[in-house]
């Protein structure tokens, strides 16, 4: 063919290539980070940002380019509309859980403060349990005590909840109408008690009108010959439940050291309320395993913290490692409400508003029954629902409809 | 006797009863031991003590397992040389050994209190007893594994377990027993390598193994995963291959009124007939003849049960009774050939007829074979023997065992037994490979040397399909492997389409039903969890149970559509507004269910789009 001449053969067009198009995504002009969180980006990403820019002194376009690449990697984490979050974080959490044994985890050295740990840790979290099988407290301590060994120490033993019964050693004799304490030396010195402190508590407590001899470390209660033996055993019993030093609930404690090699005092029995009291423990890090206690003392949010926090670290101790945004999930549903509740059926499942969610749940007949009886309306909007009832659920896929114009 | 006595006193139990208390509970356990040892008292007495407790139990009664030792006293075996040459000449029995209190019966709590040396070798002052056998701390299944104490413990359970699967020859008269499923291995071989156990049982009368040449090499990946590759030329000449056994049965049931089931080819009047190919393995009188040849799902016994309903009446008077279909078919996938056919009474003086269909079972891509080890594995291939790789001599080796199934589990007895069985089958006889008590694995290396072989058991081979000679040399050895009942046949299952439920109308489960896998409530929840809702929507609905019902706008209730007259309404209120809705027909049952418990439950209708 020459040159100059224009074929007259028009060839038809054929598709030479497919591409699919990636535009980056468009960022405007910004320069500080509180507009870049206004574009949805958090403050922890742009905060990293800037350090990192600022360390490495990056100049200014470099530092719009790096933003612009984090903001697209951070967009590419942002879960997407349709996604059965809730699905993917049962399995998520359900299938490490699996390995999870039944195992009591016991502190080395000292064998006193034992957590549960492993699947009935978790299964506390998730079903809500209001009481801790073995509640537990980790005390933080204020730095004066916290640098003195003796005092922490001495703070320690002071927390140990003792009652009289615990140190005292009764005889009783009913026909002469007096009863003898003696303290016992050895239980005093267990709890590094002083034997004149101790009387002296003990007196401060004995009503008035009961005579009482005292000598040494012995009392002896003298009651007149009339006196009922009803009232007796009552006012012993009465007495001896009184505690003479400590806070309540605290069964054992021991000084041990935390992961930063910092003192701290753990406990078997919790009492948060008495001990953010002390002056000193630190009321800031001091915390308690016993989330009830957590949500009446510090509020749900507090809770809810501490539900990530246990479970996460739980999971952690047994080698498993799940997303924290699993987590996140299902600590929101278990506190949302206000209070702890648990994912069983005395727990969220009752604020359930689909009768048919319910139903399939557990205790079919009665939930359906129930629905009956108020009357209530299926709404369809949940996906047990929907596969009930044999409809595309609403989740990926079926969360478009067709409009027909 | 004061509180505070009683508190030190061993308490004493007789069958698990508390009877009293003693002083000195030691000399109460010598004593009694002591006296069953000079048969004042039966040998099935047992009683032990425990320190822990201060507890003596004396157990007498039944359903305690016992186990016979030899008396240690002093660190002498009572089984002295003299009693042996005894015993030898037939002087003395077992019986009198047990009476003299040479040999005694231990159970489970008296062991406790003994310490049983396991050879003489090894009795020290401390030792009570003596095994009269190493192999007795062996179950005698498990004792039937050769070099066993070469193996991991788990193993040998599971070479144990196995040999309840295998298939041999497990009774004396199979031609003669009925027995609802039953195996039989056509050509089964003595086990070249045997233990003392196998003796005893006559092992070597009744055997369920077959010695294959095995070679530990990979091939081409069809060994995979614990498969095992055949050799075609060794199936078609009968290794492995076994029959398998299905006993039906059928009785003239007689009826109140005179009627009675008739064993009969149905006719095509009869209700529920079949079709003339179902029936054309049935002799006159009804029932298969032997050597017939059997599909799955045709008839072995033709049978024909009265009417339900006597009084069928039409317009002109009594019609001929109809008889019912009530034929016993071959179960599917269990087809054969008739092996024997019984007609007998039953217990109330029915006519009962047998009928037993032999299939053979060729081993196929599927099937199950073990050696004695635990060394389970499935044919993952069947190559034709020209394609099998052999050695220089010519042989090639009836199973290829995959070189990885060895060092994670173990087995050294296994390569013993290849080892073992190599030289036995160039011996020409029977090796003991009984455990703790066996050839020694230098002897062995001993008698394959003599006989011209490497004493390492390695060979070298050639590819059957290039001819080259294989890198590096291959452990080859003689094992007695077992064919095990799993067979593919009987197994394999897959549905497209086929019946479904009358109730809920969903697909059935389970294999004799052709039925579905189950979709369940985790399989559902994946789907969820990638958002694949219309697969979903199609795996629950669309593929099982989906139905198009009429539903009322007015009321919400499911309406009739009437085909006679062509209308469709709502049977409650009357409207005609009556629209199709797409549901799961599960759902119309449990909205019928609610409603027959007094709920009524409405139906909010929307348009689709
Ligand atoms: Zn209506």
């Amino acid at each position: 063919m020459t040159a100059g001449k224009k074929s007259k053969i028009k060839t038809k067009k054929i598709v030479e290539k497919a591409v699919v198009e990636t535009k980056p995504v468009e960022v405007p002009e910004v320069e500080t980070g509180k507009e870049w969180e206004q574009l949805g980006v958090p403050k922890s990403v742009w905060k990293t940002v800037e350090k990192f820019s600022e360390a490495k002194k990056l100049s200014e376009s470099d530092v719009k380019k790096l933003m612009q690449l984090a903001k697209q990697e951070y967009d590419k984490t942002v879960v997407e509309v349709g996604e059965a979050v809730g699905i993917v974080a049962a399995q998520s959490l359900g299938e490490p859980g699996t390995q999870l044994t039944l195992r009591t985890k016991h502190f080395a050295g000292a064998a006193e403060v034992s957590v549960g740990s492993g699947i009935q840790r978790v299964e506390e979290i998730v079903d809500g349990r209001s009481k801790a099988k073995y509640p537990s407290m980790t005390i933080y301590l204020a730095e004066d005590v916290r640098k003195n060994k003796n005092a922490t120490e001495e703070f320690a033993n002071s927390l140990l909840d003792v009652r009289l019964r615990d140190i005292v050693q009764m005889d009783e004799d009913f026909k002469e109408k007096f009863i003898v304490w003696q303290l016992n030396d050895e239980r005093m010195a267990e709890n590094k008690m002083d034997a004149g402190k101790i009387i002296k508590k003990i007196e401060k407590l004995i009503p008035k009108k009961v005579e009482v001899v005292k000598r040494g470390t012995r009392i002896t209660f003298n009651f007149s010959k009339r006196a009922q033996l009803k009232d007796i055993r009552k006012l012993m019993l009465k007495l001896l439940k009184k505690r003479i030093s400590g806070v309540s609930n605290i069964e054992t404690v021991i000084v041990t050291k935390d992961k930063k090699d910092e003192p701290v005092i753990k406990t078997r029995g919790s009492n948060l309320k008495a001990i953010l009291r002390k002056r000193e423990a630190d009321p800031v890090r001091t915390i308690t395993n016993d989330l009830e206690e957590i949500a009446k003392v510090l509020g749900i949010e507090a809770a809810r913290t501490m539900v990530v926090k246990e479970l996460y670290g739980t999971l952690k101790d047994n080698n498993i490692s799940v997303d924290v945004r699993h987590i996140l999930l299902l600590a929101d549903l278990i506190t949302f409400s206000g209070e702890i509740k648990g994912t069983v059926r005395t727990g969220i499942m009752r604020d359930k508003a689909s009768p048919f969610a319910k139903a399939s749940f557990e205790e079919t007949v009665k939930h359906l029954l129930e629905a009956a009886f108020y009357g209530e309306r299926e709404e369809l909007k949940g996906v047990v629902e929907n596969i009930i009832v044999g409809q595309p659920i609403k989740v990926g896929t079926g969360t478009v409809e067709l409009i027909m114009k | 006797m004061s509180k505070e006595g009683l508190r030190e006193k061993a308490k004493v139990y007789i069958n698990g009863r508390l009877i009293g208390f003693h002083d000195k509970p030691l000399q109460l356990t010598k004593d009694i031991i002591g006296s069953r040892r000079i048969s004042q008292i039966d040998s099935q007495i047992n009683v032990a003590y425990d320190e822990k407790t201060n507890e003596v139990y004396i157990n007498s009664d039944s359903g305690r397992v016992q186990r016979p030792v030899i008396v240690v006293e002093n660190g002498k075996s009572k089984l002295t040389e003299e009693i042996v040459k005894k015993l030898q000449k037939q002087e003395l029995n077992w019986n009198d050994l047990v009476e003299k209190g040479i040999i005694e019966y231990l159970d489970a709590e008296e062991e406790e209190n003994a310490y049983v040396a396991i050879d003489d070798e090894s009795i020290t002052a401390e030792h009570t007893h003596l095994e009269i056998n190493p192999i007795g701390i062996e179950s005698i299944i498990t004792s039937m594994i050769p070099y066993l104490e070469h193996n991991m413990a788990g193993k040998a359970l599971h070479g144990a377990k196995m040999f309840k699967q295998a298939a041999g020859i497990s009774y004396v008269n199979p031609k003669y027993r009925m027995d609802t499923e039953g195996y039989l291995l056509y050509y089964p071989q003595k086990a070249l390598v045997k233990s003392k156990t196998m003796d005893l049982l006559k092992m070597d009368v009744r055997p369920q193994s077959q010695n294959f040449v095995v070679a530990i090499m990979p091939f081409y990946g069809w060994n995979a995963f614990d498969a095992v590759v055949l050799n075609r030329g060794a199936v078609e000449r009968g290794l492995g291959r076994m029959a398998y056994y299905r006993t039906y049965d059928a009785v003239q049931k007689r009826y109140p009124g005179g009627q009675k089931d008739k064993f009969e080819i149905p006719t095509e009047e009869t209700v529920g007939y079949l079709g003339a190919e179902y029936y054309k393995s049935l002799g006159e009188d009804g029932l298969a003849e032997v050597e017939a040849k059997v599909d799955g799902k045709t008839a072995v016994i033709g049978k024909t049960s009265p009417p339900r309903f006597l009084e069928e009446v039409s317009e002109f008077g009594v019609v001929k009774e109809k008889r019912r279909e009530a034929s016993e078919t071959v179960r599917k996938q269990k087809s054969g050939h008739v092996d024997e056919v019984i007609i007998t009474e039953d217990l109330d003086g029915s006519i009962l007829a047998k009928i037993k269909v032999r299939s053979d079972m060729i081993p196929e891509v599927g099937d199950k074979f073990s050696s004695r080890h635990g060394q389970k594995g499935v044919v993952g291939a069947v190559i034709p023997e020209e394609d099998m790789p052999f050695t220089q001599d010519g042989i090639k080796p009836d199973l290829m065992l995959n070189p990885h199934s060895i060092p994670s589990r173990m087995t050294v007895g296994h390569l013993l037994e290849m080892l073992a069985g190599k030289a036995s089958s160039m011996q020409g006889e029977q090796i003991d490979g009984t455990p703790f008590n066996n050839v020694p694995l230098s002897e062995l290396k001993k008698m394959l040397k003599e006989h011209g072989l490497r004493e390492d058991g390695k060979e070298i081979f050639y590819d059957g399909i290039t001819g080259e000679r294989i890198e590096g040399e291959i452990f080859t050895g003689v094992v007695a492997y077992r064919r095990l009942y799993h067979m593919v046949a009987h197994k394999m299952q897959a549905r497209s389409r086929g019946p479904v439920q009358i109730l809920t109308r969903q697909p059935t489960e389970g294999k004799e039903k052709e039925g579905g896998l189950r979709f369940g409530e985790m399989e559902a929840e994946t789907l969820v969890g990638h958002g694949s809702s219309m697969l979903l929507h199609e795996k629950m609905i669309e593929d099982s149970d989906k139905v198009t019902e009429l539903v009322c706008e007015k009321c919400g209730i499911i309406a009739v559509n009437d085909k006679i007259r062509n209308r469709k309404y709502c049977q409650v209120c009357g409207s005609t507004k009556v629209y199709p809705v797409e549901m799961s027909y599960g759902f119309k049952l449990m909205l019928d269910e609610l409603k027959a418990l007094g709920m009524y439950p409405i139906l909010h209708l929307r348009d689709k789009v």
